[in-house]
């Protein structure tokens, strides 16, 4: 397959939440192509390889160049034991797939999305959401400090990485 | 014909570097759900939707143009990659052709012909080139 032009590869950035995990898929770094929430209807046994087989499905038909995912080894990574061990494992996915990986750290992030003033989620959340309006309709309310962050943050989450994955 | 039909689409998913379309991205910018847009373009089931936008069927022309009608953009744009293949193979029966019928001292007719065939083989480079 011929690879697309450098600044129209389409990569494919993937952030796990608790329940599942937020997708986005990019050809380019102004084309937004698909993005979703995966969240199954009832708890499965294995999370994890529920995940996978949704992430296998999604790779079938976007066909991504890259995959982009947050870089957990760093110091400071707040992410639980399992949603470090399924990053593990999607990378090992993207590897057999013959895909090219790139991790991101939330630090790298955060420092492109400081040139735009924003420096806490939310506000890398509206950024992406007035680069992007057609996922402004899935953008969460601030959350309070006491609530859990929504689900649909994840998609958020996983444009900020694809972003910063062109930014580099 | 159902069958050369998915052999056609999975020929067209295994080469080219597009995606074979964008139907779904069109219809999630807008927030359609695959039901609504069932109904617009005429099709009885959803589930007709869910095998255009994974490239399982190709849509007739009629749903093509309607899709056009819905979303406003080209068909070259919502089925990039099935365009960008048959556009290969398309180029390819032009050079065929061109070297068929090409004398040194054309008529009238045959030179227009030439031309025409000069312009699909060369166009893709000229868009390219415009960008």
């Amino acid at each position: 397959m011929k690879p697309l032009l450098p600044d129209k590869v389409r990569v494919f950035a993937i952030d796990p939440c608790p329940r599942g995990f937020g997708y986005v898929v990019l050809e380019g770094k102004e084309a937004l192509v698909d993005w979703g929430l995966k969240i199954p209807g009832s708890t499965p046994v294995d999370k994890n390889a529920w995940c996978l087989t949704q992430m296998e499905r999604l790779i079938a038909r976007v066909r991504p160049e890259v995959i982009v995912l947050e870089n957990t080894a760093v110091k400071g990574s707040r992410r639980y034991l399992r949603v470090k061990k399924l990053i593990q494992q999607m990378l090992a996915l993207a590897s057999r797939r013959k895909l090219r990986t790139c991790k991101i750290s939330r630090l790298e992030m955060r420092q492109v999305f400081a040139i735009s003033g924003a420096s806490t989620k939310h506000q890398m959340a509206c950024t992406i959401a007035e680069r992007f309006p057609e996922i402004a309709p899935r953008l969460p309310r601030p959350r309070k400090l006491w609530v859990g962050e929504a689900a649909r943050m994840s998609i958020f989450n996983a444009a900020a990485l694809a972003i910063t994955y062109f930014r580099e | 014909m159902k069958r050369i039909t998915q052999l056609v689409i999975l020929f067209i998913l295994m080469s080219s570097r597009k995606l074979p379309n964008y139907l779904r991205t069109q219809r999630k910018r807008v927030g359609f759900t695959q039901d609504e847009l069932a109904f617009l373009l005429g099709c009885e089931h959803f589930e007709m939707v869910c095998r255009y936008e994974r490239s399982i069927d190709l849509p007739v022309l009629k749903i093509a143009l309607a899709y056009h009608a819905i979303f406003g953009t080209s068909l070259q744009e919502l089925f990039a990659g099935v365009y960008e293949e048959i556009e290969q193979q398309v180029i390819t029966r032009a050079e065929e052709l061109a070297q068929r019928i090409y004398t040194d001292n054309p008529d009238p007719q045959t030179a227009r012909k030439l031309d025409q065939l000069r312009a699909i083989i060369f166009a893709p480079e000229i868009i390219a080139e415009n960008e």
